[in-house]
């Protein structure tokens, strides 16, 4: 939803990189074409990471063409063909775009809240197509923003709370994974932790910037925030590997160990989001 | 045996269903009503069986009320180990003011399972402060604080597990280094 679940590339061979970058053309593409081409520019990280676990667990072989796109015009480039997986992951990444929008209007006053007013314009219809296809993910996400916005509202204390929301939406991303089977339990808490983490690690790139602006943020409660925030981010990852060993992984083992062991931890230098100050 | 087999009715059952029942049974299998049959000597036996599982049933609910016993608890653990957290909390939740260190030792598990984790960690240190003798809640606690200083499972990268290229590259020129040394040991020039 942010950003945070990224490859660390220094680790990471070209082969996988390719593999990596395939999924990410391909969710982008077929976010377009089934869904209007606005939300290509929304795009994040986290669902090319939904998208490469969902296909982790089968054995089925992927299907990786060259291909041009806007964004790459000259030089082809390797791209997923449209799939189950990315059909599924395609609505989610829909699904979690509006809300995003729709929280951000929530979140900021009348005159800066205009452009995303138009942006929820533009992607509204998207949304509802997304919304048919998978109903019950979309009352879920939709009924745990509320819930967000209803725990900000109240400068909730506890930080634990203040994760639950994200981390639910998560948890029902990952376990609504199609046609996995038997393994709904260690995905949703690979889910629910993965969540957590973005929370946490959005609410520590932000924490100066809100200490400023007296915004809330759960962190700025406690009264070693920086610690606290450790602290909550190795336990978290720590959970985020535990359930990671329970799943039953086909194939991409290297990306998906790059992402989980590398890339989270280093998020302060991968994500695009700088801290203010740094 | 269950005693609440023997009365056959469910664990739920309110008191007044246990007396209920109770009542049913016993004016079936009063020895006062098989004086002449040759059924006497199995209804008496049936009906100390009845009076057996009415009193551990209803000393069983005495004991609820003031205090919960170790029954209980087990019973939560039980919730636990199937994966079923929600009933397993909502039994802890009716005895939450005993809040002894068992108590807060499964309140923690419960809290670790959803995902709670600040919850889960106060809770399991507050259990070894309780009862500091109890291994489970020592290794409970010790395991949250290698989490809480970043141990993954699984991790194929302990080697590069701060994943610094610096490093790397520092211990590449390192061991060029050291190899040089050897060379101007021997005598050679590299």
């Amino acid at each position: 939803m942010f950003g945070y679940i990224k490859p660390f590339k220094p680790y990471m061979r070209f082969c996988e990189f390719d593999v990596y970058n395939a999924f990410y053309c391909g969710l982008c593409k077929q976010m377009g074409k089934k869904y209007g081409q606005i939300f290509r520019l929304m795009l994040s990280y986290d669902f090319t990471f939904l998208s490469i676990l969902a296909a982790s667990l089968n054995s089925d072989e992927p299907e990786i063409k060259m291909a041009h796109c806007i964004v790459h015009p000259v030089k082809k480039r390797p791209c997923l063909s449209a799939c189950r997986e990315l059909d599924y992951t395609s609505a989610a990444a829909v699904i979690s775009i509006y809300h995003k929008i729709c929280d951000s209007i929530n979140d900021s006053s009348l005159i800066i809240s205009v452009p995303y007013r138009i942006l929820k314009l533009f992607t509204k219809r998207g949304y509802k197509l997304a919304k048919s296809r998978y109903p019950e993910l979309a009352d879920s996400v939709e009924e745990k923003m509320n819930q967000q916005f209803e725990l900000e509202k109240n400068k909730c204390p506890s930080i634990d709370m203040a994760c639950e929301p994200t981390a639910a939406i998560m948890s029902d991303m990952a376990k609504s994974i199609p046609s996995v089977n038997g393994q709904d339990k260690p995905l949703s808490g690979l889910g629910y932790h993965l969540g957590r983490f973005v929370y946490l690690a959005d609410a520590v790139t932000d924490m100066k910037k809100d200490a400023e602006k007296g915004n809330y943020n759960p962190l700025l409660s406690t009264e070693n925030p920086e610690e606290l925030a450790q602290i909550n981010i190795n336990m978290t990852l720590s959970l985020i590997a535990d359930y990671y060993c329970k799943l039953d992984i086909k194939k991409f083992r290297e990306i998906l160990d790059n992402i989980i062991y590398l890339g989270l931890k280093n998020f302060r230098l991968t994500s695009r989001k700088k801290r203010k100050g740094e | 045996m269950d005693p609440y087999q023997v009365l056959g009715i469910s664990p739920t059952a309110t008191d007044e269903e246990v007396k209920d029942a109770y009542r049913k049974l016993s004016m079936k299998y009063h020895p006062d009503y098989h004086d002449e049959s040759m059924l006497k000597d199995v209804a008496e036996q049936k009906m100390a069986e009845l009076n057996a599982a009415y009193d551990e049933i209803m000393n069983m609910r005495r004991n609820k009320a003031s205090g919960a016993s170790g029954n209980v608890y087990m019973d939560a653990r039980c919730k636990i180990e199937q994966g079923n957290y929600t009933a397993a909390d909502n039994i802890l939740e009716q005895y939450r003011n005993e809040g002894n260190a068992e108590w807060n030792y499964l309140k923690g598990t419960v809290c670790l399972a959803r995902g709670w984790l600040n919850d889960a960690v106060s809770y399991i240190s507050r259990a070894v402060q309780l009862d500091p003798t109890n291994r489970e809640y020592q290794a409970a606690l010790q395991q949250m604080k290698r989490r809480q200083n970043g141990q993954m499972n699984g991790n194929p990268y302990t080697q590069a597990n701060n994943a610094d290229p610096a490093n790397c590259l520092c211990n590449a020129c390192q061991c060029i280094i050291c190899t040089d040394c050897l060379c101007d040991c021997l005598g050679g020039g590299c």
